[in-house]
């Protein structure tokens, strides 16, 4: 390897640190924040940013997306329309890494609280520091060492909302970086339907990475909905990291479609008793388009249980990759876990890698994976035309039908809204090159 | 109606057909007998469009125009209806959906109105009652959990609902009990009409006490190797085919 390889390989981390030697007096930071962020960066620059000879990184390209010239996202340009306009929710929109709008105190019920970071930041709040100490990913990392904003939320004791909390974040300049970082905590016995939209058309090469960091305390419940709605030639990444303590029960769908490169990583540890994670992820990816679902299910407990259920679809030369690794402790006797991955190719230029993975270290489990790819059903695809329903529209019924497993999962409320976005892009994905 | 003229095809490369002659007029009902492997499925999914099935030579005209250059989704707008033998499942998704979308489609494709929600369901109640079909049956994923029985009464369903001008039953009767096979008689009998043409393919003549067909064929390796009227189902129903069979 000649020295030039070198250089081009370091090129995305010294962008990194040149851009946050430029940035970082302007980043929201009470004293003992600022070394954590430096520390961070400094755990970019001499680990890397990922590529695909990193294991986790294997089937998804990002140094490839990511541009070398980008700055920090300034909260500019106009929203789009928003995909779950007029649905009633506590609303928290994200514009450009800034908090443009939440609730007012007075319009939130009494044990509900939610507050921007960057106003949080501008006092001590070393309560934070649990949720900003650097770790060992690379993005999370980046995100830290460049956080804007984000939405902080604690649902108190026993509060069961009915009003869901809609997180919406948008990105719709060219060329930036934004990070966000949000935290959802649930106290005891609390219940909440947790919406996260990304969307807007992140142009030309910006990336949208997103930290989530949710806690369930014993019998919390958490109803959650993730969206990536993104378009455009930009990258979002979206890291959730999840702690579910005694009895503690966590039921999401992500959905992702449209961006040219979308990851979800998420990172669940049931730390308690009796501990119940649920998830069921979806993804169409047309062409241009690539999907990455990337988890990792500690049971660091015993008698705790997770359900991971991936479907999705890719065309013309969409790519996606569902990997799903469960880790059962020592101590984590009667864990029961299951993982299953359906995946359709309508294309022969489409690729879909699907990678369970457990680790178990008790001998008490039952635990096991799944995973399937195939093609569209032709005596399905007959019987429908010979109805009369055109090829396209028959294919995509069934396309509909086959993520209907996942779909029929949303929160009522939101569920026409995700099935209208859903058809329309499956208009474009289906009429990808076959 | 129909005019076959001389019709070969292939299928994975095997002859099924050849050359096959057949004549529907308006308002006629033929049946199709004959044994098993003489191209009677293969006749249906050749006309009905099937993707696999390849016309190696001969022609098939349908109201005048020629249906082997149609789409399969052409074909059933155009007229064409194929009740399957083994009629297939569809996991999440419902027969109102699935009727809703096919009606439209095809209303569509002839440029005609679409039939507004209420008066869909309105016809679908009408036409499911006279078939005995629960209203619960309509709103389950189509065929998924449906006995033979069910299934081949939710073909007649979506004929009904389609009214095509003609409709090919391929072994509708096969798997029903006695009652199932009147109730799906009735409901090709009352769709009987000047206008609207029958294919009906069968192994035996307990169909045809039901539906009276104006002629029957008998065929044998792929070609008609007899015709008569319904008499001829009931000498076969004797007699067997195997004497057919050799003189072919």
């Amino acid at each position: 390897m000649t020295a030039l390889d070198v250089k081009t390989e370091r090129t995305h981390e010294s962008a990194m640190a040149a851009l946050f030697a430029e940035a970082r007096a302007n980043l929201p930071s009470p004293a003992w924040l600022q070394p954590l962020r430096a520390e961070a960066l400094a755990r970019v620059s001499r680990d890397g940013l990922p590529h695909r000879r990193v294991e986790a990184w294997k089937y998804t390209d990002l140094r490839n997306k990511l541009s070398t010239d980008l700055t920090i996202a300034t909260g500019a340009g106009t929203p789009p329309p928003s995909l779950f306009e007029g649905i009633g929710a506590h609303r928290i929109d994200i514009n450009g890494g800034k908090v443009t709008a939440s609730p007012r105190g007075d319009e939130l019920p009494d044990g509900l609280e939610v507050i921007s970071l960057a106003e949080a930041l501008k006092t001590p709040a070393a309560w934070l520091r649990q949720w900003f100490e650097p770790g060992s990913d690379a993005l999370q990392n980046l995100n830290l060492a460049f956080a804007t904003d984000g939405a902080l939320i604690r649902v108190g004791r026993g509060l069961q909302l009915d009003r869901p909390v809609l997180i919406r974040s948008t990105l719709v300049e060219a060329g930036v970086i934004s990070n966000t970082r949000s935290v959802v905590y649930l106290e005891e016995g609390a219940e909440l339907t947790l919406i996260e939209l990304d969307d807007g058309a992140t142009e030309a090469q910006s990336l949208a990475n997103a930290m989530t960091s949710i806690v369930l305390e014993p019998g919390a419940r958490l109803n959650h909905l993730r969206v990536t709605a993104s378009a455009g030639a930009g990258v979002v990444v979206r890291n959730h990291d999840l702690d579910l303590a005694r009895d503690a029960a966590y039921e999401g769908v992500v959905l992702s479609s449209g961006a040219a490169l979308a990851r979800q990583q998420m990172s669940v540890r049931l730390t308690g008793q009796g501990a119940d994670f649920n998830l069921a992820c979806a993804y169409a990816t047309g062409e241009g388009e690539h999907a990455d679902y990337t988890l990792e299910i500690s049971h660091d407990a015993p008698n705790t249980k997770s359900r991971l259920l991936a479907k999705g679809v890719a065309s013309g030369n969409g790519h996606a990759a569902v990997q799903g690794r469960v880790i059962v402790k020592p101590e984590a006797q009667k864990t029961d876990s299951h993982q299953m991955s359906r995946a359709l190719l309508l294309s022969p230029h489409a690729e879909i890698d699907q990678k369970p993975e457990l680790e178990i270290f008790a001998d008490d489990v039952k635990c096991g994976h799944g995973a399937a790819i195939g093609a569209v059903d032709p005596n399905q695809m007959f019987y429908l035309r010979a109805r009369g329903i055109p090829e396209v529209q028959a294919r995509n019924m069934l396309v509909a039908a086959f993520l209907g497993e996942v779909t029929e999962r949303v929160p009522g409320i939101f569920r026409s809204a995700v099935d209208a976005w859903l058809t329309a892009r499956m208009a474009t994905v289906g009429a990808a090159p076959q | 109606m129909l005019e076959i003229k001389d019709l070969h095809a292939t299928v994975d490369g095997k002859k099924i057909l050849n050359g096959l002659t057949l004549s529907l007029g308006s308002g006629e009902v033929h049946a199709i007998m004959g044994p098993n492997g003489s191209g009677k499925s293969t006749l249906s999914y050749v006309l009905a469009g099937r993707p696999g099935y390849e016309v190696t030579s001969g022609t098939v005209t349908f109201r005048g125009q020629d249906l082997l250059t149609m789409k399969t989704e052409e074909r059933a707008a155009a007229g064409i209806f194929l009740a399957l033998q083994y009629p297939v499942e569809i996991p999440g998704v419902t027969t109102i959906n699935f009727l809703r979308t096919a009606l439209n489609a095809q209303a569509k494709a002839r440029g005609e109105v679409e039939l507004d929600a209420v008066s869909f369901l309105k016809r679908l109640k009408q036409e499911r009652e006279d078939l005995s079909m629960s209203d619960e049956m309509v709103k389950r994923a189509v065929n998924v959990g449906f006995s033979g029985g069910e299934k081949k009464r939710n073909e007649v369903l979506q004929m009904a609902m389609l009214k095509p001008s003609l409709a090919i039953l391929d072994e509708t009767d096969s798997g029903l009990d006695i009652d199932a096979l009147k109730l799906v008689a009735e409901g090709v009998n009352a769709m009987r009409a000047p206008n609207r043409s029958f294919l009906v393919i069968t192994h035996y003549q307990r169909l045809l006490d039901y539906i009276v067909p104006d002629k029957v064929h008998v065929l044998a390796a792929g070609r008609i190797a007899k015709t008569g009227g319904p008499d001829l189902a009931r000498e076969l129903e004797a007699k067997g085919y195997d004497e057919i069979v050799k003189a072919a």
